[in-house]
């Protein structure tokens, strides 16, 4: 199992569909400085929300690793996941290289778990680089310390502002939302590996992926559709967000939702097990 | 399921597959032994890579066993493929790993393996300078190549080649006959192996069958189809033909030609028979005009199979 484990994730991390996302988080950080850096110099209404005190706390470097993480996990990198679960394997289907693996002495199961794990690790790398590109960044324009502002509506948090103090409990709160924002995107590959089993098409499946995955979230942001958020799975998902809140809710919010983001992770995985197992190839 | 005896690589009974209402693969049964060379024959579509992937559990078989090693390939997968190699359809490695990574990591899947032996192997098949190169810029012959290596690691003891000769050149095929004989011969690897290089397939194998329609329609050792396909053509004045078609023990099968004057007449006898069955046309009073030796090759042999009852099969199939 750990060889083939070795095989995937070499073969993750060597294609180029892969460095696309190392080059997004570059664009991604590119965006953000400039963004930060305009407001930076034209505060507008940020001066009249935060008052002079926390505007100038605001432009530093624990704010925006913070910040950057929440466009990136919750949009770009479900996008970026899609497309490399659907190449992993739909792509290899139609390739044909996935044969190559098939004809050897491992189950099919096996494949598909060590397929996974190969996408996990790219996943964490992903967090990773986001995190210490962010610093090396942000640290020419801002601040390299200080307090951990989070603006509620960012993070669709119901507080408005929070403020967290410099040192341990700033960084602390920033290694947590990045440690939890990664079984989000593992849940939502799980998805894409169920429709990549169940298209055996790239495209189709890294569509369907992506799609299915933002009209669940955009459907959970809408209270008009509150009778169905707690189906979607994107409800539960993004629970790496509370961490930034005062008291961080360990028994409450974030373990409820990291046991559904679990329970519909499984079902994800287990029909696309199915689906692989069923195939012809 | 048939105990496995030692010997027996491959047992097959009655496997058929179904895709909607086109059936690929109709009741095929076959046994392979240690040391053989089979050629899977048949024209395109005809279900032989179908057959090759069913073999390798990459395609379940709605009815039939299929066993490898003595292992039912449905609920011992991983231990009958324990020492299979193969290449289905044409390889394809990921291009950005270099071609002794793809064979470090391939084989590791089966066991771990020495450096040494997946040069030794690369060496083999021609690929030992190239080791370090990325796969993508290789040629098509040589992804080929690389294909076989990989089927021979780690340890293969029956392989499985759905046309390994595509794409190759004639040094390529030369290389391949030689290869494929040392292995069965010097390593007793027991080798499938299909193509439509039919005078390659005649010179190495050991055994035949040709698939047709899903069917197998020929099963037969290559000394066995030798002497199947010998035939001998006589020809007598048209008036004494019905003299010669009623000779006991030489049974004349077909009229080959039939003009105004002249009947070509077809016996299946073995070149030693031929004074016998002259002598006995002189003596039942007919005119012996020619008397010709026939051997049909393979090709003949696969055309004639695979078209019989389709006019004009082999025009037709372009």
């Amino acid at each position: 199992m750990l060889a083939l484990i070795r095989f995937e994730t070499r073969k993750v991390i060597s294609q180029n569909k892969c460095l696309l996302g190392f080059f997004t988080i570059v664009m991604m950080n590119v965006i953000f400085v400039l963004g930060f850096f305009i407001k930076q110099n034209k505060p507008g209404h940020l001066n009249r929300m935060l008052g002079p005190e926390l505007l100038k706390e605001l432009f530093n470097t624990c704010v925006y690793v913070q910040t950057i993480l929440s466009p990136c996990s919750i949009v770009i990198f479900p996008v970026l996941v899609s497309v490399i679960v659907s190449y992993v394997f739909a792509g290899e289907y139609e390739i044909g290289s996935l044969r190559l693996t098939m004809v050897r002495p491992v189950s099919r199961l096996r494949i598909l778990m060590a397929k996974w794990c190969a996408v996990s690790i790219y996943l964490g790398l992903l967090l990773v680089m986001l995190l210490v590109t962010g610093i090396l960044f942000s640290l020419p324009f801002m601040k390299a310390s200080g307090s951990l502002i989070i603006i509620g509506d960012i993070f669709s948090l119901p507080q408005r502002f929070i403020v967290h103090a410099e040192g341990f409990e700033s960084y602390s709160r920033i290694f947590f939302s990045y440690l939890l924002a990664w079984p989000m995107l593992l849940s939502i590959s799980c998805m894409s590996f169920m429709f990549a089993t169940m298209t055996r098409n790239f495209a189709l499946s890294a569509i369907l992926s992506s799609t299915v995955y933002l009209s669940c979230y955009v459907a959970s942001l809408l209270p008009f559709l509150s009778g169905i958020h707690p189906f979607l799975p994107t409800r539960y998902m993004p629970f790496w967000k509370y961490v930034m809140l005062e008291k961080i809710p360990w028994d409450g919010a974030i373990f409820t939702d990291a046991i559904w983001t679990l329970a519909f992770s499984l079902v994800f995985f287990i029909i696309a097990a199915i689906f692989y197992e069923k195939n012809d190839f | 399921m048939t105990p496995y005896d030692g010997k027996t690589v491959l047992s097959c009974r009655n496997v058929s597959k179904s895709y909607g209402s086109r059936q690929i693969l109709k009741d095929i049964g076959m046994e392979m032994c240690e040391g053989a060379v089979l050629g899977l024959l048949g024209p395109n579509g005809a279900g032989k890579t179908s057959f090759m992937k069913s073999i390798l559990g990459l395609v379940y078989p709605d009815a039939g066993e299929i066993s490898v090693f003595g292992h039912d390939i449905s609920s011992k997968r991983e231990q009958a493929l324990e020492k299979v190699g193969a290449i289905v359809e044409a390889p394809v490695f990921p291009g950005y790993l270099t071609a002794y990574e793809n064979l470090k990591y391939l084989s590791s899947l089966t066991c771990r393996i020495p450096k040494t032996k997946i040069m030794d192997t690369l060496e083999l098949v021609g690929l030992k300078d190239v080791a370090d190169r990325k796969v993508e810029s290789f040629s098509f012959g040589m992804k080929q190549r690389l294909g076989i290596a990989q089927s021979l690691l780690p340890d293969s003891k029956f392989l499985i080649l759905d046309e390994p000769t595509n794409g190759l050149d004639p040094h390529g095929i030369a290389g391949m006959r030689k290869l494929l004989r040392r292995l069965s011969e010097e390593l007793k690897v027991s080798i499938m192996v299909s193509s439509h290089l039919l005078h390659e397939i005649e010179h190495i194998c050991t055994h035949i069958v040709i698939i047709h329609h899903g069917a197998k329609i020929l099963d037969a050792s290559a000394a066995e189809l030798s002497r199947m396909n010998e035939t001998v053509a006589v020809t007598v004045r048209k008036i004494h033909s019905p003299l010669l078609r009623e000779f006991q023990g030489f049974l004349s099968e077909q009229v080959l030609e039939d003009d105004e004057e002249f009947s070509i007449l077809k016996y299946s006898i073995a070149p030693g028979q031929i004074p016998e069955l002259v002598k006995k046309s002189v003596e039942s009073g007919a005119e012996v005009y020619a008397v010709n030796h026939h051997k049909m090759n393979l090709e003949d042999i696969f055309i004639d199979m695979t078209s019989s009852g389709e006019k004009n099969a082999c025009i037709d199939s372009f």
